[in-house]
C-alpha cells in the first residue's frame, strides 16, 4: 500500500510537471528587462507558465527563432530580408507584433553645455566625421563614442535611421548592453551615447543624476524634441523613435499567445510604461490585429 | 592532382597566417553540405538506368573576415562527389575569393575577385533549393554561378536595384582564354515586400577564327558574340514562394552550319522554369516544385564539325519534393526528377532521391 502511494505521488509530480508549459524568449538587450518583469507578472497569475527570458541581441533571438530553438525572439528592429528567407528555408512563419514603443535616446554627460543636436549632426558624431564637442557648440574636447555591439538591434535602427546606413566610427567603443552605455557616459565628461528610454531613468522615474538625454532635431531649423515628452514619441514628432518587436513561429496558440495577449492587455501595457517605455498606439495596433491579437 | 591540393595547402597556410595576424577582427566560418541516395529507376542510357549510390553532391566551407568597418573579404572551397564510378578523391577548388567593399559609392558595394554573378542570384534566392537542383540557367550552363573580375552592387532607391558585372566569362574554374570580357548587368525592381520584377542582359564578344587572340571557345557552338536576355517575377509570402523565369542566350553568327549549309548561322538557347515552396500547416514540413523547359538549339538542325546537332534536344524538367526540418538547418528532402525528352524514342530519366541537406556557421568571432 504504502508503495503505491509513493508511485501516485511520483505519478501526480510528473503529471505536474508535464502539464507546466515553458516558453522560451530570446533577444534584444533593450527588452530584457521589460520582458523579464512581464514575464514576473504574468507567471505570478500563471503559475503553471514558466518563461525564460536571455538577451544576447536582436540578431541572436531572430536566429534563434530561425533555428527552432525559441518560441519568442525580442527584436528591437525588423526583421531583415535575408532573415525572412532564412525563416522560409526553415519552416518558420515569422508572426511579428509590437509591444511597446521605444523613444530611442541620445544621451550625454550631465556637465556638457551641448542639450540638442540634429539628426545629422548626431550622425556626423557617430560616424566620425564630427570628432570635437566644439564643432557642434560644446566644449573644445574630443568626443567619446559609446554605443552597442554588430548583434544588437539598436546598433542596426540607429546606423539605418540616424548614420544614414553608413559605418559607425571605428573609435566607437562598443558595449555590451544599454546599461554599460550609460554606465560609460556618467563617467566620461566627454561621452555620447544612444539606448532605449527605459535605461536612462532611476529607480524613482527621474533621469539619472550626471546623465542629460538630448533634445533631437529632425533637420536643422526644426525644433528640437525630447523624447521623455511620452506624446512626441507615439505622435512621431521625435525623430528616433521605434517599435519593440517579438517574433514567433506561425499563428500565435496556447500558452504563447496568452502571453502576448497579457502583455498587449491593460496591465501588461501598464508594465511597459513603469518600465518607461511607451505603450502601443496608432499603426501598431493594426499590425497586431494581423498578428491574431 | 597531387599539385592542385599542395597549391590549395598553400593557399590556405599563406590565408591562414594572414588572418590571424589581423587580431580583433570578427569572423565567420560557415558551411553547407547536400547529400543523397538517389536511386537512377529509369534512364535515356541504359548504363545509368538502376544506378544507386550515396554521394556527397556538393559541400562549401567558407570563410569570411571584416577586414576593416567597410571591408570584408570572403573564401570559399566547394568540392563533391565525382560522377558514379569515379574512383578519384573528393578534391576541394576556389569557388569564391573576393573582397567586399562596402558604400564604394553611397549604398553601392564593391566586389574584386571571384565571386557570385548577377544572371540568377535573385532566382535562386527565391527558388530556395540549391540543394535540390540548381535554377534552369545555371543548370544549363548558360552563365556560370562565379567569375573573376569586378562587380558593383546596390541600391537606386528603395525599390530599384542593380548589379554590374565586368567578368572573364570563363566561371570560377578556369583562367581567361581571350582578351574579351563578360558584361552583365541586372535590374530589378521591389515595389512591394515579397514582390521582384527582374531583367537581365549580357554580352561577350568572341573570335573564333583566333586572329590576334588565343582560340578557344567558351561555348559549344561558339560565335562571334555571346548574348543573353532574361526576365524574372517571383512573390514571396511568409508561407509560400512563386517565381517564373524566362531566357533567351544568342550565339551570333556562331560556328554551326544550319540545314541549308548557311555558314556561321545564329544558334539561340532559350528556356523557362516556374517553381514554388509551401510552408504546411504541419509543422517543419514544406512542399517544393519546379517545372523547367529548355531548348539547346533552336534550330533543329545545324551542323557542327559535320555532326549532327539540336535535332530534338528540347526536355522538360520535373522535379517534386518534401522538406522535412527536424532541427534548424537540418532538412531531409525525400524527391524525385523526371526528364522527359523530345526526341522520338528517347527515354525519360527519372531519379528517386532523399537528399540530406544542413548548414553549420561558428556565427561571428573576434579573433
Amino acid at each position: 500500500m504504502k508503495r503505491i502511494l509513493i508511485l501516485m505521488c511520483v505519478l501526480a509530480v510528473f503529471t505536474g510537471a508535464m502539464a507546466q508549459d515553458f516558453i522560451q524568449i530570446k533577444g534584444s538587450d533593450t527588452l530584457i528587462n521589460l520582458v523579464q518583469r512581464l514575464s514576473e507578472v504574468y507567471m505570478e497569475k500563471n503559475p503553471n507558465t514558466a518563461i525564460a527570458v536571455t538577451g544576447g541581441g536582436s540578431g541572436v533571438g531572430i536566429a534563434a527563432l530561425i533555428a527552432n530553438r525559441v518560441q519568442i525572439a525580442d527584436a528591437s528592429r525588423p526583421m531583415k530580408a535575408k532573415e525572412k528567407n532564412a525563416c522560409k528555408e526553415n519552416g518558420v512563419i515569422p508572426y511579428e507584433i509590437v509591444i511597446g514603443i521605444d523613444g530611442l535616446s541620445v544621451i550625454v554627460h550631465g556637465d556638457n553645455p551641448v542639450k540638442k543636436l540634429t539628426v545629422e549632426q548626431i550622425g556626423g558624431i557617430f560616424r566620425g566625421d564630427i570628432s570635437n564637442w566644439k564643432e557642434v557648440g560644446g566644449a573644445d574636447m574630443a568626443i567619446s563614442l559609446y554605443g552597442r555591439q554588430a548583434n544588437s538591434g539598436t546598433f542596426v535602427f540607429f546606423q539605418e535611421h540616424v548614420l544614414g546606413k553608413k559605418e559607425y566610427s571605428p573609435k566607437m567603443k562598443r558595449m555590451n548592453g544599454n546599461a554599460q552605455i550609460v554606465e560609460g557616459v556618467i563617467a566620461d565628461k566627454a561621452g555620447i551615447g544612444y539606448v532605449g528610454i527605459g535605461y536612462v531613468f532611476d529607480d524613482k522615474g527621474h533621469v539619472r543624476d550626471g546623465l542629460t538625454v538630448l533634445n533631437v532635431s529632425p533637420k536643422a531649423g526644426d525644433d528640437p524634441v525630447s523624447p521623455l515628452v511620452a506624446e512626441n514619441v507615439k505622435s512621431g514628432k521625435y525623430p528616433i523613435a521605434r517599435a519593440l518587436f517579438q517574433y514567433i513561429n506561425g499563428k500565435p496558440k496556447g500558452a504563447v499567445k496568452d502571453f502576448i495577449a497579457f502583455e498587449l492587455g491593460p496591465e501588461g501595457q501598464k508594465v511597459v510604461e513603469e518600465m518607461s517605455f511607451y505603450p502601443v498606439s496608432g499603426d501598431y495596433l493594426e499590425n497586431n490585429k494581423k498578428a491574431g491579437f | 592532382m597531387k599539385i592542385k591540393q599542395y597549391q590549395i595547402g598553400i593557399l590556405f597556410f599563406t590565408f591562414f597566417l594572414g588572418i590571424i595576424s589581423l587580431s580583433g577582427q570578427t569572423s565567420t566560418i560557415k558551411g553547407v553540405v547536400f547529400a543523397d541516395y538517389y536511386n537512377n529507376l529509369k534512364n535515356h542510357s541504359s548504363e545509368a538506368e538502376g544506378l544507386n549510390a550515396f554521394q556527397i553532391r556538393r559541400v562549401y566551407f567558407t570563410f569570411e573576415n571584416n577586414i576593416t568597418p567597410n571591408i570584408k573579404m570572403r573564401f570559399r572551397l566547394e568540392s563533391a562527389h565525382g560522377k558514379f564510378g569515379d574512383d578519384s578523391k573528393i578534391n576541394p577548388f576556389v569557388k569564391h575569393a573576393y573582397l567586399e567593399w562596402s558604400n564604394f559609392l553611397p549604398s553601392h558595394k564593391l566586389y574584386l575577385g571571384i565571386a557570385e554573378t548577377n544572371a540568377f542570384k535573385n532566382a535562386e534566392n527565391y527558388w530556395g533549393y540549391r540543394s535540390i537542383e540548381k535554377t534552369i540557367m545555371d543548370l544549363n550552363k548558360i552563365s556560370s554561378s562565379a567569375d573573376m573580375g569586378l562587380a558593383l552592387k546596390g541600391d537606386l532607391g528603395t525599390v530599384l536595384h542593380h548589379w554590374f558585372t565586368l567578368y572573364n566569362g570563363t566561371g570560377y574554374g578556369s583562367a581567361e582564354v581571350d582578351k574579351y570580357k563578360k558584361l552583365g548587368y541586372a535590374l530589378w525592381l521591389t515595389p512591394v515586400e515579397g514582390l521582384i520584377l527582374e531583367g537581365y542582359v549580357d554580352y561577350e564578344k568572341q573570335d573564333p577564327d583566333g586572329n590576334g587572340t588565343f582560340k578557344y571557345a567558351k561555348d559549344y557552338f561558339q560565335g562571334t558574340s555571346y548574348s543573353t536576355m532574361k526576365g524574372f517575377v517571383g512573390y514571396s509570402a511568409p508561407s509560400f514562394t512563386l517565381g517564373t523565369e524566362v531566357f533567351v542566350r544568342t550565339n551570333k553568327d556562331s560556328g554551326a552550319k544550319d540545314a541549308d549549309g548557311m555558314e556561321k548561322t545564329d544558334v539561340k538557347k532559350q528556356g523557362f522554369s516556374v517553381f514554388g515552396s509551401w510552408i504546411t500547416p504541419l509543422t517543419k514540413l514544406k512542399l517544393f516544385g519546379r517545372y523547367d523547359s529548355f531548348d539547346p538549339n533552336t534550330k533543329d538542325n545545324v551542323w557542327v564539325s559535320d555532326v549532327k546537332n539540336g535535332m530534338d534536344d528540347e526536355y522538360a524538367l520535373i522535379i517534386a519534393g518534401l522538406d522535412y526540418i527536424p532541427e534548424g538547418n537540418i532538412h531531409f528532402m525525400p524527391n524525385i526528377m523526371i526528364k522527359k525528352y523530345t526526341a522520338d524514342g528517347k527515354k525519360n530519366d527519372m531519379t528517386a532521391r532523399l537528399t540530406l541537406y544542413y548548414k553549420f556557421s561558428t556565427g561571428k568571432i573576434i579573433i
